[in-house]
């Protein structure tokens, strides 16, 4: 029996990610021992995916008065945050791809670290809620061992890289994006060209431009699939679009090239992060993201400045070594493709294959979807999906944007078998991707800055159109409903057809619970286009909302209109004319039901908000780099003490090394690994200008780096490693006085 | 054997005595009046099948009102280490799980838990592994933490857990007996 994970689990971890959890774990040793700064190590942890969580600040309302919760720690994890309060972890899942080693060693993580819940995020992720910061180490190890990171999962950094969960199989895609997705997650996944962010970027990848599966037009980039003939040959490549995004003021994506070839798609992503990291906005984080730089610059200034970025990057084998791999992410079928023919159905069959299966573009395969009520699964069920996927597929699952789970390849013949399995799993639900298949974000269940509660007025809605669906027209079932807690749009819903999200309104003393009523987005084409607002009722009388709606579209929709066309002809007059009894809030005491919100028995309040962690903490990045070497410092000295004078004496020498380039870096972005350059460079820029100069030791600091260099050592005595070590930490001392007072120095424009 | 998370389920007489809407409503009154654990959120999963249908999030331990395994109970899972040697933490960990049954029986008029019957689990498959030889430690620290919790009353324990799952142990007491009882025993 391994006394730890580290060791049981050994070389199946890539040696690179291995090393980085190590790093992360010494991180939050030092938090502890208060020696990481709380904003620092917040940006830190969020970074690696680890997340603040509702009354994580040690303050609940418990329907009367707000509570003190009694952490044991009085250690904090970030500004406000108690280092026992239970967190979220997200867990990147790109492009939504999942094996079933995977799927087994989520739910085994969720059983252990958390709360036998696996819950699929609308934006491909897996979260994992009410885990506390010390086990995030091992768990992110039992995840790494099977490729799994959680690393930029959440903070100013690039997030998941999304992509439609037909990629491959799709009727109508141009080609399958998986490899592209895969390769541009691969190469921004910690590039140092995307560590400097004002804010997190988000990418998604769709095969084409008129389902709605990618999302381009929301995203900061966009890549959407299409082909051209060049001279007789077919060439690849994706109309790029940038600058799109929801939250509380959505933008449109715009096109930023047409046609723009697919060995051109990492460096230009490289090139809009550097632009992004060089020129967006970092002090006020409402106008942080990407979107508003475009808007600042206008896209053709935008364009212009990425393009001018591009033609000065150092080339990199890495923006065109995949192209001769693509078919690496090929998939096959585990099972023959037979059609289905005759065979007993059993009950509830024909529905549940109508809604939630999709025809494959490869004959006798199909796409069946799990439809997951708010995106949960158990551990239970999420490990016997995995055996269900080891018996009918080879390994083909994705997560979706609309909170379910896909197992594609699935021999139209296996159908009936797979529904009797599902249904003994309770995941046999129909209506995915209709009206019934509600999507919201955690909202107030689990979210700081949730409102309202989306995920119980989702898990009411959903019961109550589940019992209603067979009787619904078509039209009705081709509805989406999104939900989202507060206004910053995680669960879409700018671009669902019936859009909700939480607000709060005051009647008496009393604040009640409502949702913000946006009408008429548009899901396909890509998120196509964004509702509009119609104004708040409470949320009890949202279910009411949606009933009206619903049967007034049908009573007076105009032939073959859509409901997009519906609300945009019936203008926001006689929407709010046609909602507005629903607006009125009775008397306390005549009901006071609409005083709490759905799933909560409590009196609503917003008392329980804190701040939120989505926007992360701006952090230099040369603060990063700086506290790596002192990890690394740390590390000399620790070889130091078990007698490893060598390696201690190296390990010291590098930690100097990577802070003189940390520095560097902040005037001389692609300054080279090697340290010949670094040392040269160091001692041109800060050397030989003083900005490297102690006002009483004047360059004795710097000099330790720069004698070591030239340094041959013949024998690393203990002295010798001794001495080196000390140096190293003063040394990173003197990079971040030198670093403070290069910024609080005033420069000329 | 290194364990502390240690999962105890009771069930309950008639599944249907408490709602998750009632258990939420008890459970949130049980985080401002708990003073010797610090009890955090309750969480709605009823939209979940066989799932924590109720969850009381706290940090030393979780507590659910769980349709795992499609019965209905009151499952105990600690987080944080147990004091003492295994049998000690096992005993710790049954003590838990029945004081907030026997809670939920005074704050529920109809909720009655059934004390002939009890599902151990290790949840934590470093320190126990679903194997031979982590059942070779388990199974005697957990029966001498059962013969505690019977006393006199005989008792049958079967090894469960398929593979892939956790390492668990089904007991079932010869006879009905009430969680105050079982209490009184542990506490003797």
């Amino acid at each position: 029996m391994s006394a730890n994970w580290k060791q049981e689990l050994g070389d199946s971890i890539a040696a690179d990610l291995g090393r980085e959890i190590d790093q992360f774990e010494g991180q939050i040793d030092l938090r502890k021992q208060d020696k990481i700064e709380e904003r620092l190590f917040a940006e830190t942890r969020l970074r690696r995916g680890v997340y603040g969580q509702r009354y994580d600040n040690g303050k609940r309302f418990d329907g009367i008065q707000t509570q003190t919760l009694d952490f044991p720690e009085a250690e904090t994890k970030g500004p406000d945050t108690m280092w026992d309060a239970p967190g979220m972890v997200r867990i990147k899942i790109p492009f939504g791809g999942l094996n079933a080693d995977q799927m087994d060693v989520l739910a085994d993580l969720a059983e252990e670290y958390s709360d036998a819940i696996s819950h699929i995020t609308t934006r491909q992720d897996v979260q994992l809620h009410y885990v506390h910061i010390d086990d995030t180490p091992d768990l992110m190890r039992r995840l790494a061992a099977v490729g799994i990171t959680t690393r930029e999962a959440c903070g100013n950094s690039v997030r998941n890289v999304t992509a439609c969960p037909l990629s491959g199989v799709c009727r109508t895609e141009s080609f399958d994006v998986t490899p592209y997705a895969h390769a541009l997650m691969q190469f921004l996944l910690g590039h140092p060209d995307a560590q400097d962010f004002g804010r997190k970027f988000k990418i998604a990848f769709s095969g084409c431009a008129h389902e709605a599966c990618g999302l381009a037009n929301m995203h900061d980039m966009g890549a959407v699939a299409v082909e051209r003939q060049v001279d007789g040959k077919t060439q690849r490549g994706f109309t790029l679009y940038v600058g799109g995004g929801l939250g509380a003021v959505p933008h449109e994506a715009k096109i930023y090239e047409d046609f723009l070839p697919e060995e051109e798609l990492l460096p230009t992503a490289q090139a809009i992060c550097r632009v992004f990291a060089r020129l967006g906005e970092k002090r006020n984080r409402a106008r942080a993201r990407v979107k508003f730089l475009i808007a600042k610059l206008g896209i053709e200034e935008f364009r212009r400045l990425i393009q001018e970025e591009r033609q000065i990057l150092p080339e990199d084998p890495a923006w065109t070594a995949f192209l001769a791999d693509l078919h690496s992410h090929d998939e096959s079928p585990l099972r023959p493709a037979l059609s289905l023919n005759g065979q007993e159905r059993p009950e509830g069959f024909d529905e549940w294959q109508t809604t939630n299966v999709y025809p494959q573009r490869q004959q006798g395969y199909v796409v069946a979807t799990i439809a997951l009520p708010l995106g949960d699964l158990t551990s239970d069920q999420l490990r016997a999906l995995a055996t269900l996927c080891r018996r009918y597929v080879k390994d083909t699952v994705r997560a979706t944007v609309e909170q379910n789970i896909v197992l594609r390849w699935v021999s139209e013949a296996d159908l009936p078998a797979l529904y009797s399995e599902l249904q003994e799993l309770g995941l046999h639900q129909s209506g995915a991707g209709t009206i019934v298949d509600v999507t919201a974000c955690p909202g107030t269940d689990t979210c700081k800055l949730g409102i309202s509660s989306s995920r119980g007025l989702a898990a009411e809605l959903r019961t109550r159109l589940a019992a209603q669906s067979m009787q619904f027209d078509q039209s009705i079932k081709d509805l989406r409903i999104k939900i989202s807690g507060c206004f910053n749009s995680c669960g879409q819903h700018h671009v669902a057809d019936l859009g909700f999200y939480g607000i709060s309104r005051k009647a008496g003393d009393y604040n009640v619970p409502h949702f913000q009523v946006v009408l008429g987005g548009q899901w396909s084409e890509n998120a196509g286009s964004f509702g509009l607002p119609m104004g708040a009722v409470p949320s009890k009388q949202v279910p009411a909302v949606v009933e009206r709606l619903t049967s007034n579209y049908i009573a007076e929709r105009e032939k073959d209109e859509s409901f997009q066309a519906y609300i945009r002809r019936l203008g926001k007059r006689d929407v709010k004319a046609m909602l507005d009894d629903l607006t009125k809030i009775p008397d306390h005491d005549e009901d006071a039901s609409f005083y709490t919100d759905w799933g909560d028995t409590r009196e609503f309040t917003t008392g329980d908000m804190g701040k939120g962690e989505c926007a992360g903490e701006v952090v230099p990045l040369v603060n990063f780099e700086l506290s790596a070497c002192e990890q690394e410092a740390l590390e000399a000295q620790v070889q130091f003490d078990e007698g490893h004078f060598e390696q201690a004496y190296k390990t010291a020498y590098s930690a100097m090394l990577h802070a003189a380039k940390a520095l560097v870096k902040t005037q001389f972005l692609d300054v080279p690994e090697d340290p010949d350059t670094i040392v040269a460079e160091f001692r041109t820029r800060f050397y030989d200008t003083e900005l490297f100069w102690d006002p009483y030791a004047h360059g004795k600091f710097a000099n330790y780096l720069l004698r070591t260099h030239e340094t041959q050592v013949e024998t690393y005595t203990q002295d010798l490693a001794r001495s080196l070590t000390e140096e190293a930490s003063l040394f990173i001392e003197a990079a971040y006085r030198c670093f403070n007072q290069m910024s609080t120095t005033p420069t000329a424009s | 054997m290194d364990l502390h998370r240690i999962n105890v389920k009771f069930f309950l007489e008639n599944p249907d005595s408490i709602s998750g809407e009632d258990a939420f409503r008890i459970f949130n009154t049980w985080i401002p009046l708990t003073t010797d654990e610090t009890l955090i959120d309750v969480a709605d999963y009823s939209h979940v099948p066989e799932g924590p249908v109720t969850l009381l999030v706290g940090h030393q331990a979780n507590y659910s009102i769980d349709d795992g395994g499609g019965q209905r109970g009151l499952l105990y899972a600690r987080k944080q280490a147990l004091a003492g040697d295994l049998t000690q933490r096992f005993q710790a960990a049954l003590t838990a799980t029945l004081k907030a049954c026997h809670r939920l029986e005074k704050d529920a008029d109809r909720v009655r838990f059934r004390g002939d019957k009890v599902v151990v689990v290790a949840n934590d498959r470093l320190q126990s592994p679903n194997s031979d030889a982590a059942w070779e430690i388990f199974a005697p620290a957990c029966t001498a933490a059962l013969k505690k919790l019977y006393g006199a009353a005989s008792f049958t324990m079967q090894r469960s857990g398929a593979s892939g799952e956790r390492l668990s142990a089904h007991i079932v007491a010869d006879k009905p007996v009430a969680v105050e009882t079982l209490l009184q025993n542990l506490a003797a």
